[in-house]
Order: C-alpha cells, then structure tokens, then sequence
C-alpha cells in the first residue's frame, strides 16, 4: 500500500514541494477527442471484438483495449470519451487507438481536439477525521456532509474549482482537476485543514 | 373611504348596492362593478357581437386559478405525510413546509418530479428546521421510494432554496434526537430508564468515534437494543430492525463494534455511572488542551462570529463548543473508528507481507506517520498485539520497500515520458505510429462478423423493430401530406414542403440558439439589465414601455403596461403583479404573462401619468 512515494535520492525535493509529506496518487483520467465523421454505431458493434452497443440502454458503442487498460465510449457523431487511463500519455495513447481501430474498420476517423476533461487521484493521511467538525467551522460554506446519505463529507474548494471527498477513516478522494497539479494544489491547501480535525491521541 | 364630488367630501361608509358604491349622503353612484361568471354579448355600432366588460382576474389572490389548486393539494399532500408519520406540530409544520413548496414550484421545482417527493423534502427540511426527529429514511419509506432518490431531490432542494450554507442543513443530525421516538414506538410508551441509558450508550459511542460518516438510525438501534435488554425488557432484533429501518447485518455489525470499544466491558451499573462523571465534567466547562487551541488561532470561526465573543476553542465560541462536543463526542478519541481499525489491520498485514521477502532495513525512515501502529488497538485477534514492541523495525523495513516500490515506478515514468514525447512530435492526425498488429487482434474476422450481427440482431430484436416502425410511420406521414397536394400545382407544392423544412429547420435552431445564449450570457450588474435580458428572452420587448423601465428602477415608483386594462377597479390587484416584477427580474414572471393575456382592452394610454385610481377614471361606455 505504497501510498506515500517516497523517493529514496530526493526525499528534501519532496517536503519542498509537498509539505504535507503526503502525495496523492492519480488514479483515473477522462479524455474526449472529436473523431469528426459520423460512425455507424451497428456495424461498429458488429465488427469489432471489444465491443457492446445496447441501444435501449445507452446510446453509444463502449470498446475496450487491454494496453493502456481503458474503456471507451464512441457515439455516432463521431465523439469519443476515453476512460481508465492512468496517466495523460497514456489517455492520448489509447485514444489514438480506439481512433485507429475505428479507422480500420473504413471510417474516415482523425484525431481532433484531444482535451483531458477530469482527472481523479486518492491519497491516505493516516488518522482519522472527525467529519462533524467542518459544518460547524468556517469550512462549512464549502462542505456537504449527510450521514444518511453519504458517509463521506464533498468538500468543494473554489480555489482550485476541485471536489475532495473526506472519510472519518482518513482516505480522501480529489477530483475535478484538469492537469495534474490542480490535485497536488489542492491537496496541499486542504491538508492543514484535515490535521485541525483529526483524532487526538491521548 | 371614498370621494364623493358631490358632497365634496370623504364618505367613510358608503353603500353597496348591487354592485354600486354610492355615496351615503347624496347617493350619487360612485362606483360600479358588475361581476358575473358568465359572458353576455352586446352588439356594438359595426353590428358585431362583442363581450360587455372585460375579463377580470380573481380577486383573492394573486395566483391563478391553477397555481391555487397546485398549492391546496399540495397542503393536503404534506398534512396527509404529517398524518401519516405522525409527526407532532401541525399547523406549524405545514406552514413553513407550504412555503417551501410554493418557493419551489414559482422556480419550476416541480416539473419533471414527483410531487410527492417535492413535498416530502419540504417536510423534511421543516422538520429539520425544528428539530424533530424525523429521518429521510422514515419518509422514503412511507413513499415507497429510494431513499437516495429522495435524497438526491432534497439536496437539489436545498440549493434551489439556498439553504446549503444554513445552519438548518448544515448541522448534521444528531441521533440522540431519535431515541425518544423509537422507545416510544417500541415499547409503546415512555421508558425513562431504556431512553436515558440508550443516550448515554449513544454518546459513549460518539465519544469511541463509532457514529462518524455512519447513518444516525443504526446506532441508535444498537443502543436502544443494548438498553432494553440491560433492563430486562424483552425486545427482539427483528423488532428493533422494523422500527428503525437498517437490516440485520447492520445491527449485529454495529453491536460487535461497540462491544470492542472500552465501554462495551463494562457492566451496566458501571456504565451508567461513569456517564454520569462524565456528564458532569462537561458541564464543568473544561478547557481542551492546548494543542488544539493553538492550531485554531484566536479568531472566532464559528457563526457567531460578530457577537464580539472571545474563541473558546477551534474557533468556536463557548456555546457552539459545546454544542459540538456534545453532536459529536469532540476531537479527543477513545478509540479508533472501525472502519480505520480495519484498515491499519490490513495496512499491517500487507507490511509483514513484505516484511518477509526483504533484505536488512538501512534506509532512513519513512514518512509516513506510524505513531498510530504503536497504539494498542482493540484487536480481538492475538497475532498482532507483538507488533507494537516491534515498531522501527517495520517502520524502516517499510521504508526499504517502499523504496524499492518507488524505483521501479521512477523507471516506467520515464519511459512513459520519452514515449509521449515521441507521440507528441508525430502528426496527430495521422496515427500511423500506432501498432497495426494489435489493432487488428481488436477486429473480427468475416466469419467472426457474420456470427456476431445474427446474435445482436437477435438480442436487440426489439430496438430494430422499433425502429422500422418509426421509419415506416415516418414515410406514411410523408406521403400522405404529400398525397394531399398532388393536385395542387408543383409551385404551391414546393413552397409547402420548404415551409415545412423551413418551420423544422427554425425549431432546432431556436433550441440550440437558446441553450447557447443561456450558457453564454453574462449574468445581469444591475436590476434594470436583467429585466433588460429576460425581457429580451421571453421575447416582450415590442410590449415594453423602455423609458419608463428605465426609470422603474431609479425611483421606487410604479411602472405602466400598455397592455392593461385601465377600466380594471382593483387597485390591489393591479398594483401586486407589478410589484412582483419589480422585485424579482429575473424570475420567471408568469404573473405577467397573465396580466398581458387577460387584457383585452387595448386602449393606449397616456403613459406618462401615473396610476390615480382616486378620481379621474374615464369608463368605456358599456
């Protein structure tokens, strides 16, 4: 559960830029790219291996590949989101491949406006939280906690425009984040705030 | 009181006389309304047949017929919610919970929801509001409904009404509420003992940090369960599951928790004894220690922050400390909450998993906190308490790993990074770069094909069918209407079928042209600019006196409609819609479709005066 990348040889450049000492882990990243030609969604279906087209329930065809493991939905206007990819080369990566099998199977698919639409990582602080306390703080305007529906707390930073899921058992989930520092930024802004909560040993 | 030009004079009573005001004094009529439900036709000087009078809107309330019935049925729906869950308060429930829903449906809250779920979440946040404890879940269930559904309509409630940041929502439940209620509905009538030493037990467990992120219902069916029985009172677990509403796995789950924490060893007697030391000592208001003061800073946080209050602690003002400590047992733990204890288990199991396969520790010691480790957590399983005496050593030999964990990760990055590079560089349109042989292994072969369509047709047999029938009613409409104007010349012909695609076309565009400007639009400075822009939206502007809008928001004076009738008497009635306009721009103003609808009279005014309904009234001549 190496949740802490502590790196041997640089251990100074790791308090410098993570002060927490703590460094969240990237964990999925959600792409799109417009393949800009319109796609028959049943023969997709029906000539690729790695695929299901339900039309009932979903309108779009979702294909998988094994290297980067990724899903992908591909709809008929020739949109594509790729999902699963756990790093941003690897997200264009996939993506170049779905677009390419989609190539092969004779539509004039191409490569446009690669955008990374979400990136999510998770990290583990090591104490637990105690989640009542940020209502009644001056955090409250920015959290929402209901026990009876969610056990955990949505934190909603402004600053960077990120969501933080908070569980008493100290995991925390970030995400939102369009390039991959917003995460560590925030991250590091909402730590101190967490530590202020935590459980104290007596 | 009205003027009598006559007499010269205010008459204070004047008389009414079927329909007409008259003055007391002289008589001389003075006023006259003749309403009636039924229309009657005159004809006038051209020999048409017109309606004498004009239509007038309903005088008690500013709601149309429809709304006034949206709203008494609403009512009745939340006393029927209030009757059925028996919740205490009446009147002084629905109120609040009405004006909840009426807030909600003037925001088109109610479109495309159940209604009953709007009600239910009004309630539900009344009931909030005023402490009564009642749960979501007690409502789902009446309903019939998810309680995450329900859920999901009360949080989108919530930030309709902006209560996100309110207090009322803001502070979370507090299961001690519900103790009383579910005694009650158990044992059918006030136990004093059962409710005082469940609260006791809830708040020992609040304290042994068992209730954060957990469903407040749950925990108070385990101490309720313990309660009772510690009585001697016989209540079985599939009672306490109906009352409450968890299932069985939870209680028992919840049960075995609490027995692990340090007050589940102790004896009842013992229990309710160090509840009430424990009582006592908070009320002697002691200070936490200082650790906690000092990350708080001086500054006072909570919501009481300009009453000028010295900060207590965390911020937080003497009273909302204290409220605090009591909601959730403070920051001070007796003991890890389960979930956490799970995971250092399993954090420990997977160290002595790498414990084994590792050479001697040397390396400096890792940062992650491992103070909680050395802590004697309440394992019922032997194995591990060796592990608190061993602690550097894992600690370092976590650290080794780790390490070695790290290195590799180090190497797959930066082979990902040159590969990216090199995509980077590659044109991205073309994406030769990529490998044809796997890309081929993702197709099928033609026989691979053949199988594969026969099976999803198979499958998605209904889909298809569906859709032919669409395409054939598509096709039949077509060529009937076509059918139609076969006689007609190919001219008229042509021109109806670039109508029609004209209309189609103009449709979709206006669709997407609004969900643009939606998205695009600045939103309003000031009060004249949106009504400048929803005006603009709701297409009114040809209606619109701009001169004198411009002025409505300077002074606070009232505004004209062309459009309205000025032989309409009520003064109140007329004088409410345009206040509402005022007040709220931006809202979508039906009241002021109505006005304009139900106009008829379209006479120009002299739109500079302003509105006198004291004297000089000019009547059309019925």
């Amino acid at each position: 559960m190496g949740d802490d990348q502590v790196l041997e040889a640089s251990q100074q450049v790791d308090f410098d830029n993570y002060p927490s000492g703590i460094v969240p882990i990237i964990q999925n990243i959600v792409s799109t790219v417009n393949l800009d030609c319109k796609l028959d969604l049943q023969a997709i279906a029906q000539k690729a291996r790695n695929s299901e087209y339900n039309p009932k329930r979903f309108a779009a065809v979702m294909m998988r590949i094994k290297e980067p493991k990724t899903t992908a939905l591909i709809f008929a206007s020739g949109k594509m989101v790729c999902t699963g990819a756990k790093t941003k080369q690897q997200s264009k990566l996939a993506a170049r491949k779905y677009a390419r099998i989609i190539q092969k199977l004779g539509f004039p698919a191409k490569f446009k406006n690669f955008q990374i639409q979400n990136i999510v990582g998770s990290c583990d602080v090591n104490f637990s939280i105690r989640l009542e306390s940020f209502q009644i703080s001056s955090h409250g305007v920015f959290s929402t906690y209901e026990p009876e529906l969610f056990p955990g707390l949505i934190y909603r930073m402004k600053k960077p425009k990120i969501v933080i899921l908070v569980f008493s058992t100290g995991k925390i989930v970030i995400a939102g984040a369009k390039v991959e520092d917003e995460i560590y930024e925030a991250f590091e802004n909402f730590f101190p705030v967490l530590t202020q909560y935590k459980r104290v040993q007596r | 009181m009205v003027w009598c030009s006559n007499c010269a004079k205010n008459i204070s009573r004047p008389d009414y006389v079927e329909g007409k005001i008259c003055c007391s004094l002289c008589g001389r009529v003075l006023d006259e309304d003749n309403f009636s439900n039924e229309p009657t036709f005159v004809k006038n000087a051209g020999g048409q047949s017109q309606l004498s009078g004009n239509y007038v809107k309903t005088i008690q309330s500013d709601y149309s017929l429809s709304r006034e019935r949206i709203l008494n049925e609403a009512y009745n729906g939340i006393e029927s919610l209030i009757y059925a869950l028996g919740i205490d308060g009446g009147d002084s429930i629905a109120r609040p919970a009405l004006a909840f829903y009426r807030i909600a449906v003037e925001r088109n809250f109610t479109r495309g929801r159940r209604k009953e779920q709007v009600e239910a979440a009004c309630l539900y946040i009344a009931c909030r509001e005023n402490k009564k404890p009642y749960l979501l879940i007690d409502f789902s269930e009446h309903l019939r409904i998810n309680v995450y559904v329900l859920g999901a309509v009360f949080l989108q409630l919530c930030k309709l009404l902006s209560l996100e940041e309110h207090p009322v929502v803001q502070k979370p439940v507090d299961p001690s509420l519900f103790i009383h209620r579910f005694t009650d509905r158990l044992f059918g009538g006030r136990k004093p003992n059962v409710s005082r030493t469940a609260l006791h037990i809830v708040a020992s467990m609040k304290r042994d940090w068992m209730q954060t992120g957990r469903k407040p219902s749950g925990l108070c069916g385990a101490a309720l369960y313990i309660s009772a029985l510690s009585y001697g009172l016989t209540c079985s677990k599939s009672e306490i599951i109906k009352v409450v509403h968890i299932c069985e796995a939870t209680l028992t789950k919840r049960l075995i928790e609490f027995e692990n924490t340090e007050s589940g060893g102790l004896t009842i007697e013992e229990f309710n004894l160090k509840a009430e030391e424990l009582q006592k000592e908070e009320g002697s208001n002691k200070v936490p220690y200082n650790g906690l003061n000092a990350s708080g800073g001086t500054e006072l946080l909570c919501e009481h922050k300009s009453s000028g209050k010295p900060p207590f602690a965390h911020g937080l003002c003497e009273i909302c400390y204290s409220e605090f400590i009591k909601l959730s047992g403070g920051l001070d733990g007796g003991s890890e909450p389960p979930a956490f204890q799970r995971a250092e288990r399993k954090r420990i199991m997977v160290m002595e998993a790498s414990a084994d396969g590792t050479e001697n520790p040397s390396c400096p010691t890792s940062t992650s906190p491992t103070e909680n480790k050395g802590k004697c957590l309440n394992f019922n399983e032997e194995g591990y308490i060796k592990h608190t005496s061993e602690d550097e050593n894992l600690q370092s030999v976590e650290s080794e790993s780790i390490g070695a964990a790290a290195h590799h990760k180090m190497d797959d990055s930066a082979n990902e990074k040159t590969h990216g590079v090199d995509i980077a560089h590659e044109e991205s349109e073309s994406l030769s770069d990529i490998d044809d042989l796997e890309v081929d292994g993702y197709l099928h072969s033609e026989e691979e094909k053949r199988y594969k369509k026969i099976i999803w047709e198979e499958m998605n047999k209904e889909y298809l069918e569906e859709q032919a029938a669409k395409e054939a009613a598509a096709l039949a409409a077509k060529k009937a209407y076509e059918a139609n104007f076969q006689n007609c010349p190919e001219d008229a012909q042509k021109l109806a079928a670039a109508a029609a695609a004209a209309v189609a076309k103009s449709k979709k565009e206006r669709q997407q042209k609004r969900a643009e400007e939606l998205k695009n639009s600045v939103p309003a400075q000031t009060a004249a600019e949106a009504t400048r822009q929803m005006l603009t939206r709701k297409r009114l502007s040809s209606k619109i006196n701009y001169d004198v809008l411009d002025k409505l928001f300077d002074e606070s004076g009232i505004s004209e409609d062309p459009k309205k009738s000025r032989t309409e008497p009520d003064a109140y009635k007329d004088d409410k819609p345009l206040q509402h306009r005022e007040r709220d721009p931006e809202q979508d103003t039906y009241e002021e479709k109505e006005c304009l609808t139900e106009a008829h009279d379209q006479d120009n005014y002299n739109q500079n005066d302003e509105y006198n309904y004291d004297n000089d009234y000019d009547y059309d001549d019925l």
